[in-house]
């Protein structure tokens, strides 16, 4: 046998500590020998690591009757005591009914909303987490130009080459969207989108998991496909849809050879299929300088310097760049997988993407709702103890102990806790549906309850029983039985803490309330503003036939003709949507002095249809061909970044598309994105014919119905394919600002459950120095006080509290305002107002709430107030 | 037969390990001699169990022995088996000879293959 000693360990102390919290301690000595001979004989046969999991698992079942330890009298007298705790917290919380109710009300709302905020942050943070190796993979992109952030794409042949080269780089994939395509199968046709080209490897690097077929293979034969679980479901009616067959474009006819989950919503991006790579037509797909369309991850070896990979990557591309493109390239970024969603701001990004920014305001406001609810329940229970001064007294003379008594109001307050939950439950799920739709969130009810939330939960909701029981229990329980009998009891020495918290309360509504103005104030401003360019009655058609580009002029003039048109253009792209990205030339000037430009590609009547105004020159016109092939647009503020005198017949060429342009017509500057962004140098030129994607047209105010009928009857007698759709321009620039609005929506709604909770403590606090102070009221009103004087007798702490409240939440308003206006290139800026505005709505609100009660008491009959001491 | 005497199957195996045991009739030296004979391997904590119980029974009385080095220095509690605990085992045997006697030959001799 082996020496413990010598074997130098010993059993897992924490099963040991196990053993002895239950264990009867005169059968501990045998058992314990028991389990460490057995023990000792494990480590030999099985090694340590084996025998410590038996000894655990031992351990947890000597929890039998016969073993674990019989109640003691002292034990069997707390088990008493515990029933008597549950009926006098019953008792009381059913005599004070109004108290009660405020309690648990502003409880439970505090709860149900801070369990919600929780959730929402909780999964804008799970974003891409859930890859297996998610700490290792990261987004290669590049900095072209000053214009942006930086582009969330890069050339096709930049990854491939940087994982050949490297060798920390241990896998590479890429994605190119795959745009709008027309599926066929078995007599169904339909507009399928949200897809993407994927490299073979993307299973390698992400780990979604694949259901049916070869993960490894599936996407290395040109048209092969990849379905997602519910586009499997929707197109064949089985996860298993390997082998069938669905004809794209009318052209490709793609194979399936792998059916994979759906890709989960808290993804940065989600896509319904994967097509193979090797599909890909287009020529361009090794380029390294123009074709820069490719969403490139990778996955990285351990422990890899990720600055070092960035330099030498960038020294790679010099090899094949001349020192132009290489400028112009900028610099390599990798940006870990995790930080995409909520800290990318990239131009192209690959979907819309989260801010950091508003998560952080959420957690805050989270925690700040919670910690208002908290603080009502300290003050009303603390409020309270004068009332219960006489309990704690009589308790005491008849021999409670300090513990006991705080026993007791601990139990009261995790009762009113523990209920306050249920309400709150029920809360969350009657509001569940509402939410998701503000948040843009699709949480279920039973999704909501993973066992770490139910853990986190359990832990918050006894953290703040806790903490709101300790204080009105130590301060009850600290009261003298001689002096509450000699009348001098009552809360007087906790009123100063009491004014601290209600001034916590109300420096955070104050906080809330003006800083949901500075956002009303800002999300009104991009509303309302001009943007340079009528966005209301602009319709965009997808244009998708490309071969009937040639025969644009006949199906406008026939566009033309259907009443409500007023003007028609073809374009490839168009304000809040995406530009391109072709470095331009300017004669005369080197590569640093050229500005970078945004680039707006589209006809004749373009100008019309948005009511874009020139400032100079003139527009295209049908009477000069040569517009076609040379005539370029720019705004003013090309003209202003270039120092141009006559902009006029200025040159500019674009090499990488082989163009060559003469300025003829300046336009005046408007907002191409969102207002987050500055106006940028743009150029609206005319291309080829493949670059057209879409028809925008100016429809007549009274746009009705027969006029998008009109259109579609149109469309549908050249393109018999393609189904005809429309957007309204005004809708879809609206969406620039969706993020925006959801923050606020969210901000303003749950700013008013915050106030709303802040008020009923107050309310609760104002009954109850109403009451304490009846006698004085009476006293004061029978020697010849006025109602008025009396309800400011009553009022006059609130509004101090409450002016000394809006003083300190000012600066954090301040700071935190003009940080959040920052991130917008055109701001109001903070309003006084705005701020005044918020400023009396707390006192209007802290009035109204302290203002009933002190009426209240004010009315009362002065007889009845003084007969009753 | 008395409620105090009745024992179940497991407390059966357990009393007649004990009885066989002698001095070495401690828990974890009535679980080796359980897996040795019918190969059941009880947790600790079960067979502990019954002993306790069987000894509240009145069928076993115990008394702690002398400290060894391997156990972490701990005594042991060995068991024996009382007379009323005798009586008990033998009262279980009866039982079973009296319903085996019952069972037909024929069933029998297919029950023993």
């Amino acid at each position: 046998m082996v020496d413990v000693r010598s074997s130098g360990s010993i059993p897992p102390r924490w099963a040991d500590r196990l053993l002895d919290s239950f264990c009867r301690p005169e059968l501990a000595e045998e058992i314990r020998g028991d389990l460490i001979e057995a023990w000792e004989r494990d480590i030999e046969e099985r090694g340590s690591f084996r025998a410590g999991m038996i000894y655990w698992v031992e351990v947890i079942l000597f929890i039998r009757s016969h073993v674990i330890r019989r109640r003691d009298p002292q034990h069997a007298r707390g088990s008493v005591m515990w029933k008597n705790y549950l009926t006098v917290a019953v008792r009381s919380i059913r005599k004070q009914k109004t108290w009660s109710a405020i309690n648990f009300l502003g409880l439970a709302v505090g709860l149900a909303c801070t369990f919600l905020i929780g959730s929402f942050v909780t999964d804008e943070l799970s974003y891409d987490r859930y890859h297996a190796d998610a700490d290792r993979i990261v987004r290669m992109t590049s900095s072209p130009s000053e214009a942006y952030d930086g582009i969330a794409k890069v050339n096709g042949a930049w990854g491939i080459e940087a994982a050949r080269r490297f060798p920390q780089i241990e896998a590479v994939t890429r994605f190119v969207n795959f745009g709008t395509a027309r599926w066929a199968f078995g007599g169904r046709a339909e507009d399928v989108r949200g897809g993407f080209l994927a490299d073979s490897t993307v299973f390698g690097v992400f780990s979604w998991s694949v259901l049916t077929g070869d993960p490894a293979t599936a996407l290395i034969e040109p048209y092969s496909l990849v379905l997602t679980e519910s586009l499997a479901e929707a197109w064949f009616g089985t996860t298993d849809a390997r082998g069938e067959q669905v004809l794209v474009d009318g052209s490709d006819t793609y194979t399936v050879t792998a059916v994979m989950e759906d890709v989960p919503a808290n993804s940065h991006f989600r896509f319904n299929f994967l097509a193979s790579m090797s599909s890909y037509q287009d020529e361009r797909h090794d380029d390294w300088v123009i074709w820069n369309q490719y969403y490139t991850y990778l996955k990285l070896r351990p422990g890899t310097d990720v600055a070092a990979l960035e330099e030498a990557t960038f020294d790679m591309l010099g090899d094949y760049l001349d020192e132009d493109q290489l400028r112009s390239a900028g610099a390599i970024f990798y940006q870990p997988l995790g930080d995409i969603y909520l800290r990318s701001n990239m131009f192209r990004e690959i979907a819309p993407m989260g801010n950091a920014r508003a998560v952080q305001v959420f957690m805050i406001l989270g925690v700040f709702i919670l910690l208002i609810a908290a603080v009502n329940f300290v003050n009303l229970s603390t409020a309270r103890s004068s009332l219960r001064a006489r309990e704690v007294g009589v308790r005491k003379s008849l021999g409670a102990r300090r513990g006991v008594l705080i026993r007791q109001f601990l139990a009261e307050s995790t009762l009113t806790v523990g209920m306050s939950a249920m309400l709150a439950i029920g809360l969350v799920a009657l509001y569940l549906e509402p939410f998701n739709t503000i948040a843009g969130k699709t949480f279920t009810f039973s999704g909501l309850f993973p066992p770490r939330t139910i853990a986190v939960s359990v832990a918050v909701l006894l953290g703040t029983g806790l903490l709101a029981g300790v204080y009105p229990a130590l301060v009850l329980s600290g009261f003298s039985p001689t002096r509450i009998f000699a009348g001098a009891a009552g809360a007087r020495g906790s009123a100063g803490f009491r004014r601290i918290l209600v001034t916590t309360q109300f420096v955070i509504s104050a906080a809330l309330i003006m800083g949901t103005g500075v956002v009303a104030d800002q999300i009104r401003f991009i509303e309302n503003r001009a943007l340079g360019f009528e966005k209301e009655n602009v319709v965009s058609i997808p244009f998708r036939d490309r071969d009937l580009v040639p025969q644009f002029e006949t199906i406008r003039n026939e566009m033309a003709q259907v009443p409500g048109v007023e003007a028609i253009a073809l374009s490839a792209n168009r304000p809040g949507g995406s530009d391109y990205g072709i470095p331009i030339e300017i004669p005369g000037l080197t590569r640093e002095e050229t500005p970078g430009a945004r680039l707006l590609v589209a006809d004749y009547d373009f100008l019309d249809v948005f009511d874009m105004e020139l400032a100079a020159g003139r527009g295209f016109t049908r009477e000069r061909p040569a517009d076609h092939e040379t005539g370029v647009l720019i705004n003013e503020e090309m003209v202003r970044q270039l120092g141009w005198e006559e902009p006029i017949g200025q040159a500019i060429n674009m090499p990488g598309v082989g163009r060559s342009f003469e300025v003829i017509g300046v336009l005046k500057d408007f907002h191409f994105r969102s207002l987050h962004e500055p106006i940028f140098p743009l150029m609206l030129f005319m291309a080829p014919d493949e670059w057209y994607s879409q028809v925008v047209v100016r429809l007549n105010p009274e746009v009705t119905q027969a006029t998008l009928d009109g259109l579609a009857a149109i469309h549908a007698r050249y393109d018999s394919v393609n189904p005809f759709s429309f957007s309204f321009m005004d809708e879809t620039l609206d969406n620039l600002y969706a993020a925006d609005q959801r923050a606020s929506d969210l901000l303003l709604r749950f700013t008013l459950l915050a106030i709303i909770i802040a008020c009923l403590g107050l309310f609760g606090l104002a009954a109850f120095t109403a009451e304490r102070r009846r006698a004085e009221i009476g006293v004061r009103k029978v020697v010849g006080a006025n109602q008025r004087q009396v309800i400011w007798l009553l009022t006059r702490e609130t509004a101090f509290l409450v002016g000394v409240s809006i003083v300190l939440a000012l600066p954090a308003v301040l700071y935190f305002g003009s940080d959040w206006l920052d991130s917008f290139a055109y701001s109001t800026g903070i309003r006084p107002l705005t701020l005044a505005a918020g400023a009396f709505l707390v006192f209007a609100l802290a009035f109204a709430t302290s203002g009933v009660q002190a009426w209240r008491a004010a009315r009362l009959n002065p007889v009845n107030a003084i007969r009753t001491d | 037969m008395g409620r105090g005497n009745h024992i179940g199957e497991f407390e059966e195996l357990v009393l007649m390990a004990v009885a066989v045991l002698g001095e070495e009739a401690y828990g974890l030296g009535v679980r080796d001699f359980l897996v040795e004979h019918t190969g059941r391997k009880s947790a600790l904590g079960a067979i502990h169990a019954t002993l306790y119980r069987l000894q509240d029974k009145g069928l076993l009385d115990s008394g702690m022995e002398g400290a060894t080095q391997e156990r972490g220095g701990r005594r042991k509690r060995i068991f024996h088996v009382t007379s009323a605990g005798k009586a008990a085992v033998q009262e279980a045997r009866s039982v079973r000879e009296r319903i085996w006697d019952l069972v037909p030959s024929s069933l029998m001799s297919v029950v023993g293959g």
